[in-house]
């Protein structure tokens, strides 16, 4: 009795706290709450009179649908191939240009390579469209006008050659977002005690040996927490970068339809939003699970490197 | 003397290298900045190239000319970005303090609610439908601003973080023994010991309001309401839609602005970036780095 | 703990779909009001159709068209508009203008959430989707309502039916896709070619060889030029060679003159289209772009470094390329034209299900048929300032007004219901309107002319279609790749979508629909 009056008194006192809350908990539960209702119309047949609950149920003729189709194992596949190649890329080419700039002498060049770096990730994915364009438009782009003839090269029909697609998204993804990493890679190197290195000296350890038994092992949290962030990411695709930058080419659906693409094309063209949204939701589901497996193996692993 | 020879050659190499990576990082902008400046029928017939037979403004005047539409443009964002901006600081610190203090009841569903935001989501129709039909968005400076953009849990948690490992609950004690107020201690103490990462987070909100293309892109059908990154797009979006609709409109022909002018909107968008950005660089940095420290 | 994490989210769950469903209740009921007003009002039909009650409160029609750009006198034109209605119908307008590229991305989701709308643009493509998301009103029920607007289209009225579901109305326009290589005139001249040279038919392919012959010369003289360039080449121009029964699958070859649902890509013509089209590209007549080019011919010639490129073309066609790029054309015809149902329905107007009154909307869009004013303010703008009549009756800029400053022009007769009430532009000929109709009476019409296929039943299969389409057919028409190894890996993958399910069900409705023709 007394105990629960003083908690009673004790939760008046956060009451003001809760109000502090509230614009923020009102903001999710619209924004993003609300909406996971409406995930229901992935079962349905909808029709607009009806609206999203009370349109017939089709059980999961939307996603029969979905996997009948040859193009759910192609939006699958690239969706995951590409995540799986930026995580690498981004994190191997990050390290290394981490480690370049920690070691660079001058404190003035070091700021100005940090900077360079990290500037294409300010730049909005339609310009960066626009640039991409400019390099390889067939007829006026700098690849084949100035670049590949240089070269002896014959030019390329860019926008129609699957081949070269998975590289160019790669390092258009790179290019923007590399430099993300690298800075997080920079202030991990930064708090490693530089008596290590002092005694790896010492000991006669060559730079290549510092790197891999010093500087990789500390930055192992770092890159724990990065891939975590991104293996739960791992069923999204950046949009515009895989619509936009390929100028909806296409030729090029094979290797650029993701399943964020698909589920834009099914809306905008006849697919209706049934189906649409069940891609959508197949997304966010297995996205979840990918999120709580590999947390559930970090925590195993290294729990304090889990994110929850 | 060998150790430092060896020294020498390695910092010329990781220089070599790194001039040459901030090179690539640099000069796709600065071809887009070229290829604005070319005249257009150097562009047609010679190609985007960084050294451009003929220049031409042409492509800076017309946007003069046709201010009404790109400097409104202009506006919308930059109202857009600083409203957005303001709101979203707002909103994730008053969210993010409670969640920091330690012995709030509840602060475990709490933060759960907040991140499960991150895991899960209801996917585009549903929610476009409750924000054009409930809330009427469609065609206001809100469809830019609401939308999920206003608040992500990845704020709230780098905020709550940075709360509760960098500001000592011993003066929030202090605080209340002198009388203050949840609200007197949010505006006197958390927010001016927590600006770094409010200034971190208020970058990357501003960013985020600044380049978004999409909220544009469903919300908005009137020109005069175009923000400059939506018109960007729009400018791609309509000659692909006559491409692709030809049997139906054989006489359909779009303004489109030519090639030296998409670039120049283009150019002009990022310019703002361009210009603040070495003096918010060191923000940018911090921001990201606190951005790894396990939320 | 996990446990607890779960109920709480469970809980969560629970809790939003329990308000959503009842937010959602709430919206279908405001939903059905209308649809028994509709009902209602039907009834009481007669009165409507003897008069307009300029008593009642004036109804808002919400009508969204398609423009080429917003101009600064948009809501000069909206206000226009709205005191014209007012006036003659006691009806309030708001005009939705959208580009091209807004429709596209909009559309879709406005209807999904039922948003505010009257009468809106529909395309062919979509129309099984929109029938079965029930986003469309059966104008079937307002005839009486729109008697006026059936009778300017006469038997074209026929091709929006789906079934017995009048889905909308056709534009006033030609009513044939026949492509044509648009030229620019100086150079064509230049190539000492003329006109007459050229008699391009597909009873022999051989007849193409001219236009090579043409682009030869071109080449010659000019290196640097790109003889064709744009978003289109003959195999492209589905819509010209055969009636193509709605969607791409499943054509009546020969200009719709047989009643045999054959698979075009597979056709002897479209493979001749192919090769030519491979030639060409190697030749180094085509843009190298021209797979993937998106600009659109007019925009790649008013740029000043393209001599042709190919299009639909109709009776006007010169005078308007010629405002588009900037140069005189020449327009050499390539091939006959045909008349079939996909060429009057593939773009149509139709009235929403989310219109509060579709017997009012019916209305309207009746009178947009037949009102001179409107056709003119949607597609001219405001008469003194966007445009002038001439002596002899043409619409013209005013003085001092010229395409870049004018307030308001869309020069887009083809999207609007009725642009043979209006005005034409300065410079077509004086009786273009009566030119049109004498065209439009004398194309060779379909066997199949009149039925329009439902794909409702092959929806899954169509969607497929149109990705493994999109993703071929571009570099084989153009040449990009050789034809002889891509075409049937093309047919092969249009097949495994599910392309012959398609053609039985075309040919099974058309043999249907042939029955009853008797």
């Amino acid at each position: 009795m007394q105990k629960k009056k003083m908690s009673m008194a004790r939760f008046r006192q956060y009451i003001p706290l809760y109000i502090m809350m509230l614009p923020g908990v009102v903001y999710l539960f619209i924004n993003n709450y609300i909406p996971m209702a409406g995930i229901v119309v992935a079962f349905k047949k909808y029709n607009v009179n009806d609206g999203i609950f009370a349109s017939p149920w089709n059980g999961v003729e939307n996603f029969r649908y979905l996997f009948s189709t040859s193009e759910a194992g192609v939006i699958i596949r690239n969706t995951l191939l590409y995540n799986i190649a930026f995580i690498i890329v981004n994190m191997v080419v990050g390290i290394m240009l981490a480690i370049f700039i920690s070691d660079v002498f001058s404190k003035k060049l070091k700021k100005l390579y940090q900077s360079s770096i990290l500037l294409p990730f300010l730049i909005s994915i339609v310009v960066v469209s626009y640039i991409v364009f400019a390099l390889l438009s067939h007829e006026n782009g700098m690849m084949n006008k100035s670049v590949l003839p240089a070269l002896g090269q014959e030019p390329v029909q860019w926008y129609n050659d699957t081949t070269w697609w998975p590289l160019i998204i790669i390092v258009t993804n790179c290019w923007k977002g590399v430099g993300y990493g690298t800075l997080i890679y920079i202030a991990a190197i930064a708090g490693i005690d530089q008596g290590y290195y002092e005694a790896a000296e010492l000991d006669g350890a060559n730079k290549w040996q510092q790197i891999t038994r010093i500087t990789l092992p500390c930055l192992i949290p770092s890159i724990i927490t990065l891939l975590l962030m991104n293996i739960g990411r791992i069923f999204y695709s950046d949009f515009g970068l895989f619509y936009q930058v390929p100028q909806n080419s296409g030729s090029l659906f094979s290797v650029t339809n993701t399943i964020d693409t698909y589920v834009y094309r099914a809306l905008m063209s006849s697919g209706g939003i049934g189906r649409s949204s069940a891609a959508g939701l197949f997304q966010s589901v297995v996205g979840f699970t990918l999120v709580m497996v590999s947390n559930l193996i970090v925590r195993k692993a290294s729990p304090e490197n889990a994110i929850f | 003397m060998i150790m430092s020879k060896g020294r020498k050659t390695y910092q010329v190499a990781i220089n070599i290298v790194l001039v040459l990576v901030a090179l690539c990082m640099i000069l796709p902008l600065v071809l887009l900045f070229m290829s604005s400046i070319t005249e257009e029928n150097t562009l047609v017939v010679n190609g985007y190239s960084f050294f451009p037979e003929k220049f031409s403004l042409g492509a800076y005047q017309y946007i003069m000319q046709n201010s009404a539409t790109v400097f409104r443009a202009y506006g919308i964002t930059i109202l857009v970005t600083l409203v957005g901006t303001a709101g979203s600081l707002i909103l994730a610190s008053l969210m993010a303090f409670p969640l920091s203090l330690k012995d709030l009841p509840g602060r475990k569903v709490l933060s759960f609610y907040v991140f499960f935001t991150m895991l899960f989501s209801g996917g585009l129709v549903p929610s476009y439908i409750m924000w054009t039909t409930t809330f009427h968005v469609k065609n206001t400076i809100w469809a830019y601003i609401l939308p999920n953009f206003l608040l992500s849990a990845f704020n709230i948690i780098l905020v709550r973080t940075f709360f509760s490992t960098s500001i000592p609950s011993e003066i929030y004690e202090a605080a209340k023994i002198d009388g203050a107020s949840y609200m007197t201690i949010y505006w006197k103490i958390v927010l001016p010991l927590g600006k770094p990462i409010l200034v971190t987070i208020g970058l990357f909100s501003g960013l985020g309001y600044w380049n978004d293309w999409t909220n544009g892109l469903y919300y908005i059908n009137q020109s005069d309401m175009l923000s400059i990154q939506a018109l960007l797009n729009r400018m791609i979006q309509d000659i692909q839609a006559l491409a692709a609709h030809s049997t139906a409109n054989s006489g359909a022909l779009m303004m489109i602005p030519q090639v030296s002018i998409r670039m120049a909107i283009a150019f002009v968008a990022i310019l703002p970036i361009l210009l603040v950005y070495p003096f918010l660089q060191k923000y940018f940095a911090s921001g990201i780095m606190l951005g790894a420290v396990k939320g | 703990m996990n446990c607890k994490k779960v109920c709480s989210l469970l809980l969560a769950v629970l809790l939003v779909a329990a308000m959503f469903t009842g937010c959602s209740g709430g919206g279908s009921e405001s939903g059905k009001p209308a649809n028994s007003t509709a009902t209602g009002s039907t009834a009481s039909g007669d009165t409507a159709s003897t008069g307009i009650n300029f008593d009642e409160e004036p109804y808002e029609i919400n009508y969204l068209y398609i423009v080429a750009q917003e101009g600064a006198n948009q809501q000069k034109v909206a206000e226009a508009v709205n005191e014209l209605a007012l006036k003659e119908l006691n009806m309030k307008v708001n005009l939705i203008p959208m580009t091209m590229g807004t429709y596209n991305s909009q559309m879709s989701m406005m209807l999904a959430a039922g948003e505010p709308l009257d009468i809106f643009p529909t395309f062919s493509q979509n129309f099984s989707t929109y029938l079965e998301s029930q986003y469309l009103v059966d104008l079937g029920q307002y005839k009486a309502e729109l008697k006026d607007a059936l009778e300017v289209l006469g038997e074209d009225a026929e091709t929006g039916y789906i079934g017995e579901f009048l889905v909308g109305l056709g534009q006033m326009k030609e009513r044939a896709y026949p492509a044509g290589l648009i030229c620019r005139k100086d150079i064509f001249d230049e190539t000492g070619f003329k006109l007459e040279d050229f008699d391009v038919n597909t009873d022999d392919y051989s007849s193409f060889d001219k236009v090579g012959e043409l682009f030869a010369k071109v080449k010659e003289l000019h290196p640097d030029m790109v003889c064709l360039d744009g978003t289109s080449i003959m195999g492209r121009q589905d819509g010209s060679y055969m009636d193509n029964l709605g969607s791409d699958f499943g054509v009546l070859e020969n200009y719709g003159q047989t009643t045999t649902v054959t698979n075009w890509f597979e056709s002897d013509q479209w493979k001749t289209f192919c090769e030519i089209g491979r030639d060409w590209f190697q030749k180094g007549y085509l843009s190298k772009d021209i797979a993937v080019n998106q600009d659109s011919g007019e925009i790649k010639m008013k740029a000043g470094n393209c001599f042709s490129f190919i299009t639909n073309v109709k009776p006007n066609t010169n005078v308007e390329k010629q405002a588009q790029t900037g140069y005189e054309t020449v327009v050499v015809p390539l091939g006959k034209a045909m008349k079939y149902s996909n060429a009057v329905n593939a773009f149509m107007l139709s009235v929403a299900n989310a219109s509060k009154d579709p017997q009012k909307a019916a209305i309207f869009m009746n009178w947009t048929y037949v009102s001179r004013e409107f056709n003119d303010l949607i597609n001219w703008g405001i008469e003194g300032e966007d445009w002038v009549e001439t002596e002899n009756g043409m619409a013209a800029y005013p003085e001092g007004v010229d395409a870049t400053n004018v307030g308001y022009h869309n020069d887009y007769g083809w999207a609007y219901p009725n642009q043979f009430v209006g005005h034409a532009w300065e410079g077509n000929p004086e009786d273009i309107w009566d030119q049109y109709r004498e065209y439009n009476a004398g194309l060779i019409k379909s066997k199949a002319f009149g039925f329009v296929f439902d794909s409702t039943p092959v929806a899954t299969e169509e969607a497929q279609l149109n990705t493994v389409r999109d993703q071929y057919w571009n570099d084989l028409v153009f040449g990009a790749v050789d034809p002889a190894e891509k075409m049937e890996e093309f047919n092969k993958a249009l097949y495994d979508a599910g392309l012959q399910t398609v053609m039985d069900e075309k040919q099974r409705q058309l043999d249907e629909w042939l029955a009853k023709q008797g």
